[in-house]
């Protein structure tokens, strides 16, 4: 099963036939996907131009696809104001902290789920399958996060999401999918597990690694659903609560740096801008590791 | 050391100490997980005995089981509310579109991908639509209601057109249709990648000989590519079952309004809301409530499960 | 089997874990005691100014002080109150129909502390309590909980909440529609609303837009009380306010301003907090319905000049004027809720002698030496005093002598705001607009008069429907006013059609509100 997934190609050279030929079919494909992309690349683009516009031109204009005068006021608003940036600073120590801490939680725990027969592996792992299925639910969750004495802190935010089952199961399918022979020859030298996977199938999944690091990163990028049940503490907010109540909840909570200026609706469009922007850098080049991790989880099931 | 050696039928010569001392360094692999599942799955699990009670924080989770037992009262509470009712139809009714959904567009965004044949183009056009799966939903949700609030872009183009208002925003089936949209959107590109995947799998000769017999490309779509991905879809399927209930809950917090409530409130916002916002029940009621959720989603999966295997399709349990 | 035997010990483990209650010890920084305040009026202040830190001193404590944010006020309180880590003291919203159960539950629950019965080693203290009108409503069993957040004053030109109109009388002079000393007929409202609409419209702008819990504001003009319970004199009874004739009467002008006028903007239905107080100070909004307090009025004058900081002409008294509106009956209406809306607890987990520390801080601040030092500062640095109490002050708070703006925090002024808002230090706060308050007052003084003539009507809840406690009340009337509204909001914008589909919705008529109406008649039955 393993040994195939390596060969699943994505983008290979398409043989379907002889008609390669560039049909009627194919500038209907062509299209239908372009007004797709469109679709998915208009609404950035309509809130960049907002986040843009001045004032006065917003407010009497009803349409805007692009504007007379432009100004970054909103953005200089958004440098310039503290809570975007300690929102930022806390979601950055998620970003590195806690991705590093639950990729070794998650990548061990895949690791012995992967091996073969073992003393309470089945137990083990009917335990971790119950809970995909069943939970306690909201109040019992927030009394346990309570007696742990981890509200109001960061550490809401990290420690619960130690193993992942999705990114576990990855990780596990990964290993599983390595020639068995490695580990054969690496017992008849004498190794132990613990060294069989730092030393051989830690490095051979140094692929893998980076795509489940990369989902984590994502997800502490985007975290903010624990922090809103479980921290009151504004000191604490992650970026996405930030922007959140930037967005729905305290519009006027930016004062504008160049007041007359520019509006609020801009403010709030630069700050979802300021969000989205590190991404967009980044994804195109990172695409292809996210795209190989969900095949070969997902193929194995 | 032959630890690779354990085999089923050698295992019942070795005595179960021998099979733990070998398991060793695995076990030691495996503890924190177990130490993660009790603490953050199990005790969870054990503190639904709240439903049973009528919580008291002081006293803790024993002590109002001891002190407070009032059985099933709690659940009485719950399904003589109307509200209760109302929102658990609109979360099975927006949970089970929301699959479906999920399912038809991602197979539909697949083979339209899989069929062009310009390559840079494929891959621009699959950097572009999986991108928006890494966005939140407090993003996203912002980016529906700029576009589709009554003085958002969509209805400026529809009265510049001569059109009146649309209220996306206001107008239950509309909003629900938002919520759907929204959802394809951000997630039909990404859903479609692991299809994409297995229409790559497809052996080749396939097409080839359906090529001989002069077959147009809706019908090697129909008659090749669609069956070979049935084991993927049907897999998948299973999996997405278990979710139906939870149907969105950061989608629908971030995106609904008062407006559209009573339409698009689900079991997840109304624990949230009653909890916190309106304060309307005790920890009992609410408890109860998650319970209730959980026991309904697990018999789900279970049924889907068998009914899968009675069809001859693999498993998931 | 084994590890099953593990997993049992350790749920187990796990039981006595959670029944673990942390009672907090006192905590000390250096020497001082640290003591965590937070309040929904911090909202503006960060702290570490020096007045603070000479509170601080001056009762050996360390503060930790922390906002809530207005929208999301509750949620944050019933949070870290479940959370089980509420701050020292906090600050909850006690303006809701089921606020009593759970006032009960906390206290019985032992979330929030009991203050002392005897209150007379705190004078100025127990003074404000004594003072605050309906305060044995507050009381369990005899015993005070919190300290209901008073405007201090059994005066009634305060003892409502003024719920008004303001407009852009720049805007009415600029169109022809303006009225003398902003005193609006029924048809000179309807009017002027139409002159704006028509200028307004096709931009991002409308005529009317209502602070969001305050929608539809016109049923004011007809309705009899504010909120779910109204009586019925013939029938001797109370009864669903959604669905008298009154009530109705003011739905269906209010349909009418949405749908046929379109005054409103269409995004008002689905507007989050704050945001049509936005839409105004962006010059995008004509009338705009708000609670009329001090701060609130301030904090739009500051922002409606920030906007038109490019506007040589730009009067922001003309910008943030009262309109003066009489109803189709020729009388005016205000809503009013009672001397208080929310209330300072104390966190049951804290020593008595951090209980007392606090008392004897709240004292100080109410005291006339802690009034000045909020109000005034430090005196011989911020302002002097003569023989006869004449206050001088020595220090300009707002302006340099080059003219630009000192930004100086007064943090005891801010501690202040959690016993009193500073209601009773308006009229001498040196850094309060004098003008605005005369404003104010003047307006005050002209509805005083006008309900001394009968021109007034003043919709105000009853106390005893308000403070009444039972089971079904409990339960159900946290949402009956939200779920109404929601119904409400959808006739006026249309999504419901017909009237008869309006009066037998779910949420305006159903079991739930027959239920909690009975048990109230029963409760208060035979008056």
């Amino acid at each position: 099963m393993g040994a195939k997934l390596e060969k699943l190609p994505l983008n290979k050279k398409d043989k379907r036939g002889p008609s390669s030929k560039f049909g009627k079919f194919d500038v209907v494909l062509l299209v239908i996907l372009l007004i797709y992309a469109l679709a998915i690349i208009f609404p950035f683009y309509y809130l960049f131009i907002i986040s843009i516009t001045p004032q006065d031109i917003y407010a009497e204009s009803p349409f805007l696809l692009w504007t007379p005068r432009i100004t970054f006021d909103a953005y200089q608003s958004v440098f310039e104001n503290s809570q975007i940036w300690n929102g930022l600073k806390i979601t950055l120590i998620l970003l590195f902290g806690g991705t590093a801490y639950q990729l070794f939680f998650t990548v061990i725990t895949g690791y012995a789920l992967s091996r073969n027969k073992w003393f309470g592996k089945n137990f083990v792992m009917n335990m971790i399958i119950v809970t995909m299925f069943f939970g306690g639910g909201l109040i019992p969750y927030y009394i346990l996060i309570k007696s742990l004495g981890m509200t109001n802190t960061i550490a809401v935010m990290i420690i619960p999401g130690a193993i992942d089952t999705f990114n576990m199961l990855l990780m596990r399918n990964y290993f599983a999918s390595l020639p068995k022979e490695l580990e054969e020859s690496a017992r008849i030298d004498g190794a132990n597990d613990i060294q069989i996977f730092a030393k051989i199938f830690l490095p051979l999944s140094l692929p893998m690694l980076a795509t489940v690091g990369l989902f984590f990163a994502v997800g502490n990028w985007n975290s903010w659903y624990n922090g809103m049940l479980f921290n009151q503490d504004p000191s604490i907010r992650t970026l996405q609560q930030v922007l959140q109540s930037i967005i729905v909840k305290e519009s006027s909570m930016i004062p504008s740096v160049n007041p007359g200026a520019i509006n609020n609706e801009s403010i709030k469009m630069a700050a979802i801008f300021f969000t989205i922007i590190p991404m967009m850098c980044f994804y195109p080049f990172l695409q292809r590791y996210f795209v190989k991790g969900i095949v070969v989880g997902a193929i194995k099931g | 050391m032959d630890g690779i050696l354990i085999e089923k039928k050698q295992k019942k010569d070795k005595s179960l100490g021998k099979y733990i001392y070998r398991s060793r360094f695995l076990i030691m692999m495996i503890i924190p997980a177990i130490v993660y599942y009790i603490l953050f799955c199990y005790v969870p699990m054990y503190g639904v005995l709240i439903a049973f009670t009528d919580f008291s924080s002081s006293e803790g989770i024993m002590g109002s089981v001891f002190n407070h037992w009032i059985g099933l009262k709690n659940f009485e509470t719950i399904f003589n509310l109307q509200d209760f009712w109302r929102v658990f139809l609109n979360t099975i009714f927006i949970g089970t579109t929301k699959v479906i959904i999920a399912f038809v567009s991602a197979v539909t965004v697949a083979l339209l991908i899989n069929e062009i044949r310009l390559r840079f183009f494929k891959k621009a056009v699959q950097i572009i639509v999986t991108f928006p799966h890494f966005l939140s939903w407090v993003i996203v949700a912002s980016l529906f209601i700029l576009m589709f609030s009554d003085n958002g872009s969509i209805n400026q183009i529809i009265r510049g057109m001569g059109g009146n208002t649309v209220g996306f925003l206001s107008e239950d089936h509309l909003f629900l249709g938002l919520i759907f949209g929204s959802d394809i959107w951000k997630e039909a590109g990404w859903g479609s990648i692991i299809y994409i995947a297995t229409m790559a799998g497809i052996s080749t000769d396939l097409y080839e000989a359906a090529d001989i017999d002069g077959a147009t490309r809706l019908q090697k779509i129909w008659h090749i590519t669609l069956p070979g991905i049935k084991a993927t879809a049907i897999l998948l399927l299973i999996m997405s079952v278990g979710g139906v209930l939870s149907a969105g809950f950061e989608q629908i917090f971030n995106m609904s309004n008062d407006m559209v409530e009573e339409a698009s409130e689900i079991i997840d916002t109304y624990i949230y809301n009653t909890t916190f916002v309106s304060h309307q029940f005790r920890e009992g009621v609410t408890t109860a409530l998650g319970l209730f959720k959980s026991l309904v989603g697990f018999v789900l999966v279970i049924t889907t499960d068998r009914i899968a295997k009675a069809c001859g399709e693999r498993g998931i349990i | 089997m084994k590890t099953k035997i593990i997993l049992l010990g350790a749920v187990a483990s796990m039981c006595l874990f959670g029944c673990k209650n942390n009672n907090g010890a006192d905590e000390y920084d250096g020497d001082k005691l640290k003591v965590s305040f937070r309040n929904l009026y911090f909202d503006n202040y960060s702290g570490g100014d020096s007045y603070i830190k000479e509170v601080e001193d001056m009762f050996g404590l360390s503060f930790k002080l922390e906002p809530y944010s207005w929208q999301d006020w509750t949620t944050q309180v019933n949070g870290h109150v479940l959370a089980g880590n509420s701050p020292d003291v906090f600050h909850a919203n006690i303006d809701s129909y089921n606020f009593v159960s759970y006032y009960k539950y906390w206290a019985e629950d032992k979330v929030i502390k009991q203050l002392p019965d005897d209150l007379s080693n705190w004078p100025n203290l127990k003074r404000m309590i004594d003072n605050t009108s309906n305060i044995e409503a507050l009381k369990l069993d005899g015993h005070l909980y919190g300290i209901p957040i008073a405007k201090n004053t059994t005066d009634f030109s305060t003892s409502f909440s003024p719920f008004t109109y303001l407009y852009r009388r720049d805007w009415a002079k600029q169109y022809g529609v303006y009225q003398e000393n902003d005193e609006y007929t029924w048809e000179q409202f309807n009017t002027l609303l139409d002159k704006f609409n028509r200028e307004l419209s096709g931009k991002r702008k409308f005529a009317l837009g209502d602070v969001e819990w305050g929608f539809p504001s016109i049923t004011n003009f007809y309705k009899q009380v504010p909120h779910c319970f109204a009586y019925d004199e013939t029938e001797r009874k109370y009864v669903n306010n959604y669905s008298t004739d009154e009530y109705i009467l003011g739905l269906e002008k209010s349909k009418e301003f949405a749908i046929t006028d379109k005054y409103y903007s269409s995004d008002q239905y689905t507007a989050t907090e704050g945001k049509m107080n936005e839409k105004y100070y962006s010059n995008q909004c004509g009338v705009l319905y708000e609670n009329l307090s001090y701060s609130n009025m301030e904090a739009l004058r500051i922002q409606l000049k920030r906007t038109n900081v490019n506007d040589k002409d730009f009067n922001v008294d003309d910008a943030t004027a009262i309109m003066k509106i009489k109803g189709p009956d020729g009388k005016y209406a205000l809503e009013g809720t009672d001397n208080w809306f929310s209330m300072t607890f104390i966190n049951n987990n804290i020593s008595e002698m951090k209980l007392n520390k606090i008392l004897d801080l709240y004292d100080w601040l109410l005291s006339e030496s802690g009034t000045n030092f909020a109000i005034y500062g430090f005196e011989g640095y911020d302002y002097t005093k003569d023989e006869t109490g004449k206050v001088e002050i020595v220090r300009d708070r707002w302006y340099n002598d080059d003219g630009s703006l000192i930004d100086r925090v007064n943090g005891a002024k801010y501690l202040r705001y959690m016993l009193s808002l500073g209601y009773d230090t308006l009229e001498y706060d040196p850094m309060t607009e004098k003008s605005v308050v005369q404003y104010l007052n003047d307006w005050d003084a002209q509805m005083k008069t006008a309900l001394a003539d009968g021109e007034l009507r003043v919709l105000k809840e009853s106390p005893e429907v308000m403070w009444l406690t039972s089971e079904k009340k409990a339960l159900h009337s946290g949402t009956l006013r939200t779920n109404a509204l929601k119904t409400v909001t959808k006739y006026v914008f249309d999504k419901i059609k017909s009237i008869n589909d309006y009066k037998s919705d779910r949420a305006i008529s159903n079991g739930t509100w027959d239920q909690v109406l009975d048990e109230i008649n029963t409760v208060l039955g035979g008056n």
